[in-house]
């Protein structure tokens, strides 16, 4: 008789119990999701915006993608990670070059950015206009003409920059290394000469000590698929790596004897053509940076190179 | 109305009532309006203020021991290069005091090139102090016109040339004396020595360490980077430890450049905001500003150079912003060093 009372209280225990979790369902489903700009500057993280880390629909990308910035190129986010994923280098090098101009990225605000610009042009036009009075028969080259067109264009860039970088996460922007070492994995030969030479990859100051177990790590990969390119008498590698060896190079740690050797090296197979670049390097690095006995010995380095790699001629460089 | 038509009609009203419990335990709190922005969500309740220098901190300091405080003696008296192996044999029994003499010592030495004889010593002297007096004249120049536009009225001061090469002479005297002898390599190889001080607990080595140590690594190894990494953050938590307010500053330092992480400008102000309750001190009690711009820019002392800090840092914050930070600064005096341990 016992039983007969329980089953329905068990069911109606069951169902109290399914009923309340039904309820509290329904209202979590009713709680707003809050907006996505959450600006994180209580957490002593970052003073960057995180808009960018809600997911936002893949974008149409355009078929030339090399020109994506600003909020367009935040937009298209998720579709360039997709691609660069996949393993297309073009959306892997935007990739990189939009997120490490965002590495050092300092906001004072569109209004300063408006006022630089303004000065940097009136600066470049004054030097423009001098070079024309003292030297009537100089013409610059069409895309080095400093006119409206040419503020208005560095002016959008710098905006679009300054948008891309405050929408983008500081986690987003450190995973730059993790794209560049997905690329020389890859044996992405463009990623290979443009991290290793001389310029605007560098790692430097803050970022580089903020990295340094990472970019450490780079750079012995950078290392063996620069010298793999060498190996294969890639030109244009070769050039890097005399280069990125130097004072001035992004190859850590420098090592001024290889960077002489590979400029011999270059030189020797471009023997009749225009190596005055190669030729201040090496004098440079000979007359300030290395003893007599490393000239010597980066010479010898030099020859072995070209011997192996360049004496019949460099391999085309159009991968 | 009859027995069973009574249960089922307690099930549903059951059921029902359960559901409308549940539903309101997985409402959110009426007193938050449903549409309320970030912000005023963090009026509404207190945020939680992360201090973004310990996750920092904890990082490193797992990863490397304590080194234990050191007693110290005198320091053997006489020139620099007489000392040199006394002072090498105390830092192996860990005296802090003997390893920053010796990193001092070294630097000092550092761009020393001996004379031939007295009268090249003093031709050599002569010349500086000429240069030095010239580079003078015209930066003075220049700061008066300077001053002139801004209507800024500058004190005039004469200098002695001949009371600055006496004092110079004396100077290069001493330097002789203490740096002949001393190998260029060894020279060259001071920061070791300070590195050593900094580990065994020299005060102002553990405080100002990580500015030789980080701000110029372009020429050190980069696995290098990450065990000096480790040193800067336990010295600088043992110099907290011990009260020295200094390191709360270096702390702000290390947030505001991000060396560690991000720069974070919140944490940066928050703890400079905190060392500047400390009482003012000169500016020569701030290690890591040892040189001659630097001071300039840094101010007389301490409290000049803080202010400069949080007005430039504050520009980056909103006043809730501020307000947040200038409250966990006090709170990581009160920790640090409200009880002057120091």
């Amino acid at each position: 008789m016992m039983r007969g009372r329980i089953r329905p209280l068990g069911i109606i225990a069951v169902a109290f119990v399914l009923a309340l979790a039904l309820g509290y369902r329904l209202a979590q489903r009713s709680v707003p999701v809050p907006p996505p700009a959450t600006p994180v500057v209580v957490d002593g993280g970052s003073v960057r915006d995180r808009s960018s880390s809600v997911a936002r629909p893949a974008a149409t990308l355009p078929t030339n993608i090399k020109d994506l910035d600003g909020r367009a190129f935040i937009d298209a986010l998720p579709e360039v990670e997709r691609r660069a994923g996949n393993g297309d280098a073009t959306a892997t090098h935007l990739l990189f070059e939009r997120l490490q101009t965002c590495a050092r990225f300092d906001d004072r605000g569109e209004r300063e950015i408006r006022e630089q610009v303004d000065g940097e042009f009136q600066h470049q036009l004054e030097i423009q206009q001098r070079i024309s009075s003292e030297h009537p028969e100089w013409k610059p080259e069409p895309q080095f003409v400093i006119d409206e067109d040419w503020h208005q264009r560095v002016l959008q860039q710098r905006l679009a920059q300054r948008e891309r970088c405050l929408a983008l996460t500081p986690d987003q922007v450190e995973g730059r290394f993790a794209w560049v070492r997905l690329a020389l994995q890859r044996h992405d030969r463009g990623m290979i000469v443009a991290v290793s030479g001389v310029g605007q990859f560098s790692t430097e100051g803050a970022e580089l000590v903020r990295n340094a177990d990472q970019i450490a790590a780079l750079r012995e990969l950078e290392r063996t698929e620069l010298a793999r390119l060498v190996e294969s008498g890639d030109s244009e590698a070769i050039a890097g790596a005399a280069y990125g060896y130097s004072e001035e190079g992004n190859l850590l740690p420098r090592d001024l004897v290889q960077s002489y050797a590979h400029a011999y090296a270059w030189s020797r197979a471009n023997a009749g053509e225009d190596t005055r670049g190669m030729s201040t390097l090496m004098s440079g690095l000979a007359s300030r940076s290395l003893t007599p006995q490393q000239v010597e010995q980066a010479r010898t380095e030099g020859e072995r190179l070209y011997q192996h790699c360049c004496r019949s001629g460099f391999a085309p460089s159009a991968h | 109305m009859n027995a069973s038509a009574v249960r089922v009609f307690t099930a549903i009203a059951a059921i029902v009532g359960a559901t409308l419990i549940g539903y309101r335990l997985g409402k959110p709190p009426s007193s938050l309006p449903l549409h309320q922005s970030p912000a005023s969500v963090a009026d509404a309740r207190p945020p939680v203020v992360r201090d973004g220098w310990r996750m920092i901190a904890a990082k490193h300091v797992t990863t490397r021991a304590n080194a234990p405080a050191s007693s110290t003696s005198a320091l053997p008296p006489g020139p620099f290069v007489g000392t040199v192996e006394e002072l090498k044999r105390r830092v192996q029994t860990g005296d802090a005091q003997a390893a920053r003499r010796l990193a001092d010592g070294y630097r000092r030495c550092q761009f020393f090139t001996p004379a031939a004889n007295e009268a090249e010593l003093e031709k050599k002297t002569l010349d500086q102090v000429a240069g030095g007096l010239n580079f003078g004249e015209e930066l003075a120049g220049q700061l008066k016109d300077h001053a002139a536009r801004l209507g800024v009225k500058l004190e005039e001061s004469k200098v002695d040339p001949a009371a600055v090469y006496g004092q110079e002479l004396t100077a290069q005297h001493e330097l002789a004396s203490d740096c002949t002898g001393i190998a260029h390599a060894d020279a060259a190889d001071w920061f070791k020595w300070y590195e050593q001080a900094a580990e065994l607990g020299e005060p102002d080595a553990e405080v100002g360490y990580w500015h030789p140590a980080l701000a110029q690594v372009s020429l050190v190894d980069l696995n290098e980077i990450g065990h000096r990494k480790d040193i800067a953050v336990v010295a600088l938590q043992r110099a907290r430890a011990r009260g020295d307010w200094r390191a709360l500053a270096a702390i702000g330092s290390l947030l505001k450049i991000g060396y560690f992480a991000e720069p974070d400008f919140f944490g940066a102000y928050a703890y400079f905001f905190a060392a500047a309750q400390a009482p003012t001190q000169a500016i020569d009690a701030v290690p890591w500003i040892d040189y001659g711009l630097g001071r300039v820019f840094a101010g007389p002392d301490t409290q000049t150079w803080l202010a400069r800090e949080l007005s430039d840092l504050g520009s980056r914050l909103d006043p809730a912003q501020r307000a947040q930070a200038e409250q966990l600064g006090v709170q990581l005096y009160e920790q640090c060093c409200a009880v002057a341990k120091r």
